[in-house]
């Protein structure tokens, strides 16, 4: 697991300046001992401790970053403990609370780390059930330049992400492998949503219409 | 000018409200954990309150440029359900570490039973340990007795004075916080408790020091928009534009940054906040026009 070696000389390096830093460090450094609410709260209060406020990283930093996710670059050393937490732990419990009850950044920085966990695969119905919030902090963590659903979601949660994906007004292009799960049936979505936003006077985000464009969706 | 309402329930208010609250000026809140109206069942029913104040109503405040922040506790009126209370009670720990969390409140007083108090003082214990701001609600009926004893409880537990805000006073309370080194809370209500005319005169009597005013507005009748109103009424009045800034702005920033949550320097930039990338049918905006806000 080198990304998350890498990962974690990031955050303590950035969190060198935090006066609580040890709290966190301490506690991580003895992370399957903790119970489940030990374990959420260390996660709620990873900010506190390493850091609130973004910083500047080095090339080099942000270049092993982007290669975990691309918003990890802007993201503070609280945040990036908190994916290091995801990553780390061993219990699958921690795990899916994290995804289920954690605050918006808590959830965000899960469903990124999932990427980094052998047993990733097991946290999809959590996933999809995470999608059903109408915050785009989570539902961006999950949506945008995240490989995770085109890798585990069935068709049905994937045509889901990804019309809601449009509907609240993230990123189309950025839905990663998008090509790979396209299917009759996710084009037959995207055809009726174009209808419906048409008979409401309104239109689709370009680069909607260029992939529909493509798929020969549009007459 | 900018105003910040350190004291308001705003997920019992409508997105209209947050437009009105954003055009008058408002550009942070606080929200206090409380009752619903109703005495809650399920000890998870607080978990699920304790989950959206500080993950979905912030969300949705940024959507219309507002900061939310949030204090988390077990209220009094629900202390007196000892099972679900204690419940409730472990899991504040966890909840007192989330991002958006400033302190511990709004806990104090209601009927004044033992329960209550066994509750209050934990809690009191609980913000000493974490050195976290603590928002003292005061009762509505024998409201003097109960500042009195709230007061005997805070020196009892020993917290730093000079974290612990005492809400909802009066004339005839003030006084009585005002020799304490606590923080004095002002609410004002359309009818009982504290107007707006009454609140310019306190702060004529009194000064700025330590004085802050909040709405209190919550799913009854109540007004959003009270603490601009207010700073109105308090400029009619003759009061300086830097004292209603001090009152209205800044003592509440040097009350809660305590909680390490922002500082106030964070605070000074606005949010930037771009409602027309939610335009196309999001939640918090179906169909009306956007507004747009961005720094430049
Ligand atoms: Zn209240």
């Amino acid at each position: 697991m080198n990304l998350c070696k890498n990962l974690e000389s990031i955050a303590r390096k950035y969190s060198e300046a935090a006066p609580r830093n040890n709290t966190f460090w301490s506690s991580f450094d003895t992370l399957d001992d903790l119970s489940l609410n030990e374990f959420m709260t260390l996660s709620a209060a990873a900010p506190r401790r390493l850091g609130r406020k973004t910083v500047e990283f080095t090339e080099e930093e942000q270049n092993i970053l982007q290669g975990i996710h691309p918003t990890l670059t802007t993201q503070t050393p609280g945040n990036l403990g908190r994916v290091l937490l995801a990553a780390k732990v061993q219990s699958p419990e921690c795990v899916e609370e994290m995804i289920i009850r954690g605050g918006d950044d808590e959830q965000a920085a899960v469903v990124i780390a999932l990427n980094l966990r052998d047993d990733a695969a097991v946290y999809k119905d959590k996933v999809v059930h995470a999608c059903r919030t109408n915050s785009t902090i989570v539902h961006g963590a999950v949506s945008q330049d995240n490989p995770y659903p085109a890798k585990y979601f069935d068709d049905q949660a994937f045509k889901q992400l990804v019309i809601k994906t449009i509907f609240m007004g993230l990123d189309f292009d950025k839905i990663t492998n998008l090509e790979s799960r396209f299917n009759g049936e996710l084009g037959q979505s995207l055809t009726d949503f174009f209808d419906e936003r048409k008979a409401a006077g309104r239109w689709l985000p370009d680069s909607v219409l260029k992939f529909m464009k493509n798929k020969g969706l549009l007459k | 000018m900018k105003y910040f309402d350190p004291h308001i329930h705003m997920s019992s208010r409508t997105t209209d409200d947050y437009i009105n609250m954003y055009n008058s000026g408002i550009r942070a809140v606080i929200e206090p954990a409380f009752w619903l109206g109703q005495p809650r069942t399920h000890a998870e029913s607080f978990d699920d309150y304790f989950q959206s104040i500080t993950g979905w109503e912030p969300f949705r405040a940024s959507q219309f440029g507002i900061r939310h922040f949030c204090a988390i506790c077990l209220n009094s009126k629900e202390a007196n359900n000892e099972e679900m209370a204690e419940k409730v009670m472990e899991m504040l720990p966890r909840y007192l570490e989330k991002d958006n969390v400033v302190a511990v409140g709004e806990i104090g007083y209601d009927d004044m039973t033992d329960l209550e108090h066994r509750y209050f003082k934990q809690q009191l214990e609980l913000a000493k340990e974490m050195q976290m701001p603590v928002i003292i609600h005061t009762p509505h009926r024998d409201k003097k007795n109960g500042v009195k004893a709230t007061i005997d409880l805070i020196n009892d537990v020993g917290i730093d004075q000079d974290l612990v805000i005492i809400d909802h006073n009066t004339e005839e309370t003030l006084p009585l916080v005002l020799e304490t080194d606590c923080w004095a809370g002002h609410t004002i209500y359309p009818r009982s408790k504290m107007d707006s005319d009454r609140m310019a005169h306190l702060v004529k009597e009194y000064g700025t020091k330590k004085i802050i005013v909040n709405s209190s507005a919550d799913w009854g009748v109540s007004n959003p928009l009270a603490v601009p109103y207010t700073a109105d009424v308090m400029r009619k009045e003759g009061i300086s534009e830097e004292d209603i800034h001090k009152v209205m702005w800044l003592n509440p920033i040097e009350l809660y940054s305590k909680s390490g949550a922002f500082t106030a320097e964070e605070l000074e930039e606005e949010i930037e906040f771009d409602q027309s990338v939610l335009f196309e049918g999001n939640s918090v905006l179906r169909g009306q026009s956007p507004e747009v806000r961005k720094n430049s």
